[in-house]
């Protein structure tokens, strides 16, 4: 039992244990259901202590977290302003802190109603202000500090946003001394990416490989300059000439960003901040880096902090943002090593609340049905708990919908879920019905795929594309909700908006010549299909032909045309024309797009993102012109995928398409899962994505940069690595539903098809388990 | 044989948290404004306020650090130099973010109203100052709950928490404090605190303008919220600090102008004074014209806090906080902005400057946008 060991604060370093641990418990029994035994001990370890939480999916790990947190507090004595808690993404810190605000405050009420307490628990228990406690990302957190803790006369550094990073990556890392012409440059990139492919490669891609370089060198504690040394010397170059520039602005990124602190934290210059921390309390830790556990551990030496991390290596997913999962998975050795006290304890949390039995069933046979896999998890890691088979509650089994083709899949599963969502229900094999709950929407239900795109390279309609085409044809149509469906610059209504905005900006195209290589062909073929694309929408509204023309013409409504006019009211007065941007919080995403970016432009740029006329010289008004091009319109074109901070939430009326990745952290009643719907023949190009033959890009990257980081590289083979990663991405997926769990794909897939994919029970060795018995029932 | 009936996906777990300027104030402008500026991020394409806003509180907080390293090198007052290299300095800093003044003529605008305030507003106030740029945060119970929201953090920022002895003899003659005990009469606390929060506006007219009341519960507010924290000493007041008033621009001059003779401006020249002669001409009463004095009167406005004013202003953000609740809600269930957001069109200034306005269904002077021209 972890309560067994000492605690490291002593009692008279405690500002006072106010509540008996009995005491705490029966008071939290009041607010939340009653915790099980793992979690108890979770909740119950001193707060002085170190722990290491391996929590898999469903098991409470948040609300965990939150009960011990507050018993750091009521029963340990530990002051609210005495705790930082971290964790992965800005939602998922905004569920913590309203976890812990809700159950602290209702604690407390309790607490002080309750007579039976002695005078002074309740009267400090009125006096507590629990809002003090810290919730943040580390990002959020590092700017805090820096922002609250500066010294006298320093100046908060500018965050760069990261628009603004991308542009200037693009503008200074390639195009400044034409890098993005280097032969040797771009062969080394491309090596790093696909192994040498070109297929997909273009500028934009090779910037997102070079900034990714860029945060590594930092997330890795990289030795740049030995680094450096291996690579041609445009890597270099393209680095410095981005860092040169974001430090003439003033500006950090978020990798320089944690470095900061991290330098500040090490010499000593945050320990106003540092040694008021009693207790750091990190989520999500299996998606951590190293300069993020050298901040954490720094942490700790300075002010004493204990930490208590809690993860699951099986859903660590983020390797190409350079999280490096082994810090989980050996924290235990790893902290006692760096801070040299005691080694920190394991705890396990493996009752799961989120799923039927039958899918827990499932999850924990994925987990184990490939032995190299095993070597990569967790020591002595023990399987999920179901919650106990009840005669009352349901249990369907896994179901799996496997077709010839990708239509007549879209199809079924389109018949499926409207007859769920908006009829009379959808008979399971064996006739139980399922049917939508009291107030039930298709929002209830998601799509998980390891890619959201609703078209493949091709122009060919994938399941997501489909499956929207086939909601869509309905007797009561249904929609879909998938903002990150497509490279934004395919998106008809970007294309659109984008074209117009050229046609209005640079009508004769004398901009775009002027630009010369400063455009690439890439670019400017997006461009033309743009501009396509804004005609034929002038074509059909005459009101938005009208507006445009006099635009384009600079014909002022009245008077002279200004000499200056911002492009943002253009923006918005186009965006008048089209209902999807401006009433539609999908679309909106999209206006945002080119605000942001126009808002990047803003601040690199000389003329402030405005379109200039007469009495500018022409060659402002040119040079105007191709800022405008260069730096709002061409990043754009340049593709990428939506941000993923300008999705808020999901609509209830549609069904939400998402990456897996994006699925972290989330549960719906209903699950349906793509295992393969693309997927025809064994051929190489895809195998990636499914029985890999090769490591991608985060795999070749560690093996490079490790050599020069203290982490060194990796034990495992690329090729391993790249399974361990495919398994654990699908065991996220698997663990996401609550009641319904259906793999879709195409027959091939399905586990005696003949093409191997992991997700459909494959084994690194290619043997196939699910061949002679399925672990699904078929629909 | 049996039906399995799905579970319904709550919405997701999270406090609303609420920022009492970015969130409550921009609300009561205009929900469906704050739904595009706020929620959804959208700049806006005039960003007058935003800049001059950021800018003015930025060069009084750096202006402050400076006084508190070395209070002593300010005895005298400031060098117009340093104050220069202030203003050059956070004015790089805003560009750094994509953060400008519209128009030269408003930055140089700016730029005047930080040198007045730095030099005689900071005299009396930085020797005040506990703590600037303070962070507060507090949670309330929303009563009865509104969209299936029980509960909601509401955050803010005070620009400075000053620290009041009044038996110090070294404030005997300080402005903000004579202002402190104008407002608050006899019955005060030796020691106490005055949350003070800086306004890139002018002083709201008293009775007609919405803002006006809207400032007295964001102090409220603020005083509530620092009364909960460990290190407080009794709030006694609120001070807001109009500090266009320290140097209006013609059009400031004009609306005073017309506020006189409505009889809605609550701090009018006393009879017989410069003030009074030069504002009740026509000419050019502007800038350095308008004693400094009376500036500075208009400038600093006092709410006494009370138990019952808090509690007034609190129940006022609450029902804000329900009506933008109802709100989302209502886009969520909808999958539409425009028809979910409460809209209001009563203030002209506020929808031409929103660019939003000609797909509002609530603003009728423009439903499709206008190509540029100058007349």
């Amino acid at each position: 039992m972890s309560t067994t060991l000492a605690p490291r604060w002593s009692a008279a370093s405690l500002t006072r244990t106010t509540l008996t641990e009995a005491e705490f418990f029966a008071a939290l029994r009041t607010v939340s259901p009653e915790p099980n035994p793992e979690q108890r001990d979770v909740i119950a370890a001193a707060g002085g202590m170190d722990l290491h939480i391996v929590a898999g999916p469903g098991t409470g790990k948040t609300s965990s977290l939150t009960s011990r947190i507050l018993k750091c507090i009521f029963v340990d004595g530990l002051r609210p302003s005495g705790i930082v808690a971290t964790t992965f993404t800005v939602k998922a810190a905004a569920e913590l802190r309203s976890r812990l605000l809700i159950r602290g405050f209702a604690l407390l009420e309790h607490i002080i109603g309750n007579s039976d307490l002695p005078a002074g628990v309740r009267e400090r228990a009125a006096r507590l202000d629990i809002n003090q406690i810290v919730t943040n990302t580390v990002d959020g957190l590092c700017q805090h500090v820096l922002r609250d803790y500066r010294e006298a006369g320093a100046t908060t550094p500018v965050i760069v946003d990261s628009f603004v990073a991308a542009t200037m990556m693009l503008r200074q890392g390639l195009f400044d001394g034409q890098r993005h012409l280097d032969g040797e440059l771009d062969a080394f990139l491309l090596a790093l990416n696909s192994g040498g492919n070109r297929f997909g490669w273009h500028i934009g891609r090779k910037r997102d490989v070079l900034s990714t370089l860029w945060d590594r060198r930092f997330q890795d504690q990289v030795d740049w300059n030995a680094y450096c040394a291996t690579a041609p010397d445009g890597l270099a170059q393209a680095i410095a000439s981005y860092q040169a520039e974001l430090e003439t602005r003033q500006m950090v990124d978020f990798a320089m960003l944690e470095q900061t602190v991290l330098e500040r934290l090490r010499a000593g210059r945050l320990d106003s901040w540092a040694q008021g921390v009693q207790a750091v309390f990190v989520d999500e830790y299996q998606d951590t880096n190293l300069l993020q556990e050298s901040l954490y551990f720094a942490l700790a030496a300075r002010g004493g902090a204990s930490l208590t991390i809690v993860g699951d290596d099986d859903q660590s997913l983020y390797r190409f943002r350079g999280a490096t999962v082994d810090l989980f998975r050996d924290f235990p050795g790893r902290c006692e090593s760096a801070l040299t006290r005691a080694r920190p304890t394991t705890l396990f949390l493996t009752r799961n609340y989120r799923s039927t039995p039958n899918i827990v069933g499932f999850v924990n046979a994925y987990a184990t049905l490939d032995r190299s896999y095993q070597r990569a998890r967790v020591a002595a890691k023990p399987p999920l708990t179901p919650r106990p088979v009840t005669p009352r509650a349901a249990n369907p089994p896994v179901l799996g919908m496997f077709r010839g083709d990708a239509d007549t899949l879209a199809a079924d599963l389109a018949g499926l879920l409207s007859d769920v969502f908006q009829g009379s229900g959808y008979r399971l094999p064996g006739g139980d019905i399922l049917r939508a709950g009291p107030g039930g929407a298709i929002g209830d239900a998601a799509l998980l795929c390891s890619s959201p795109n609703e078209a493949d390279m091709q122009g060919r309609l994938r399941l997501p594309g489909l499956l929207r085409q086939e909601l869509a044809d309905l007797a009561s149509p249904m929609q879909i909700f998938n903002p990150r469906g497509q490279d934004v610059a395919d998106i008809p209504i970007v294309a659109t908006f984008g074209g117009l905005l050229l046609e209005a900006i640079d009508p004769d195209l004398t901009a775009e010549a002027a630009c010369g290589r400063a455009i690439s062909g890439d670019t400017a073929a997006t461009f033309n299909t743009w501009r396509a694309a804004a005609r034929e929408a002038l074509d059909n509204s005459p009101a938005l032909a009208t507006f445009h023309g006099a635009w384009a013409a600079r014909r002022p409504r009245r008077g002279q045309w200004p000499r200056s006019v911002p492009t943002l009211k253009l923006i918005y007065a186009l965006a008048h024309f089209f209902p999807e941007l401006h009433d539609d919080p999908e679309g909106q995403v999209y206006l945002e797009l080119f605000t942001r970016q126009l808002g990047a432009c803003d601040v690199l740029g000389t003329y402030r993102g405005d379109i200039l006329e007469a009495p500018a010289t022409e060659q402002q008004i040119l040079n105007a012109k191709k800022e405008l091009l260069t730096l709002f319109l061409t990043p754009i074109a340049s593709g990428g995928e939506v941000n993923e901070e300008l999705i808020d939430a999901f609509p209830r009326n549609r069904l939400p398409v998402l990456s897996i990745h994006q699925s972290k952290g989330l549960e719906f009643p209903l699950v349906i899962v793509d295992v393969g719907a693309d997927f025809r023949s064994n051929h190489h190009a895809h195998a990636f994505k499914r029985f890999p033959r090769d490591g991608s890009m985060p795999h070749r990257l560690e093996n490079q940069v490790r050599q020069h980081s203290p982490l060194a590289p990796p034990a495992r083979t690329v090729v391993d690595r790249a399974f361990d990663d495919l398994y654990r991405q699908y065991f996220v997926a698997y663990s996401r539903p609550e009641t319904i769990l259906i793999l879709a794909g195409l027959n091939g897939v399905s586990p005696a098809g003949g093409i191997l994919h992991v997700a459909t029970g494959a084994a690194r060795d290619g043997a196939n388990a699910w061949a002679s018995r399925r672990p699904y029932v078929s629909i | 044989m049996a039906d399995i009936a799905l579970g319904v996906r709550p919405p997701p777990f999270v406090l609303p948290s609420y920022s009492l300027t970015s969130d409550l104030l921009s609300f009561q402008r205009c929900g469906l404004q704050y739904r595009m500026t706020g929620i959804g991020r959208l700049p806006s394409s005039e960003p007058v306020q935003m800049w001059f806003g950021q800018f003015i509180h930025g060069v009084m907080e750096e202006a402050y650090r400076r006084f508190a390293a070395h209070p002593l090198a300010y005895a005298s007052g400031w060098a117009d130099a340093e104050i220069d290299e202030i203003i050059v300095l956070i004015d790089a800093r805003l560009s750094a973010q994509g953060l400008r003044a519209w128009e030269e003529k408003g930055r140089e605008l700016g730029y005047e109203r930080a040198r007045v305030a730095v030099r005689e507003l900071g005299a009396d106030l930085f020797p005040l100052i506990h703590r600037a740029e303070v962070r507060l945060t507090g949670s309330r119970r929303l009563d009865p709950p509104r969209a299936g929201v029980e509960r909601y953090e509401i955050a803010g920022v005070v620009d400075v928490i000053t620290y009041v002895e009044l038996t110090n003899p070294d404030l005997a003659d300080n402005s903000l404090v004579r202002a402190i005990r104008r407002a608050l009469g006899g019955a005060l606390p030796n020691e106490f605190e005055v949350i003070i929060d800086y306004k890139g506006t002018r002083r709201p007219a008293e009775r007609g303008d919405p803002f006006g009341e809207i400032y007295k519960w964001q102090v409220q507010t603020y005083g509530h919220l620092r009364g909960q924290q460990e290190d407080s000493l009794p709030v006694a007041a609120g001070m807001v600090l109009y500090l266009n008033e320290l140097y209006p621009s013609a059009g400031d001059i004009t609306k005073l102008r017309k506020e006189m003779r409505e009889g809605t401006a609550d701090i009018v020249p006393a009879a017989g004074s410069d003030a009074e002669r030069i504002l009740s001409g026509r000419g050019d009463a502007t800038h350095d014209r308008l004693p400094i004095a009376f500036r500075l009167e208009r400038a600093i406005r006092v709410y006494p806090i009370s138990g019952a004013t808090i509690r007034e202003a609190l129940a006022a953000f609450d029902g804000v906080v329900g009506r933008i609740e109802t709100c989302r809600a209502s886009e969520r269930t909808t999958g539409q902005v425009i028809s979910a957001w409460e809209k209001n069109a009563s203030d002209e200034g506020t929808c031409a400057a929103c660019d939003t306005r000609t797909v509002c269904t609530a603003y009728r002077r423009e439903n499709e946008p206008a190509v540029p021209g100058l007349a």
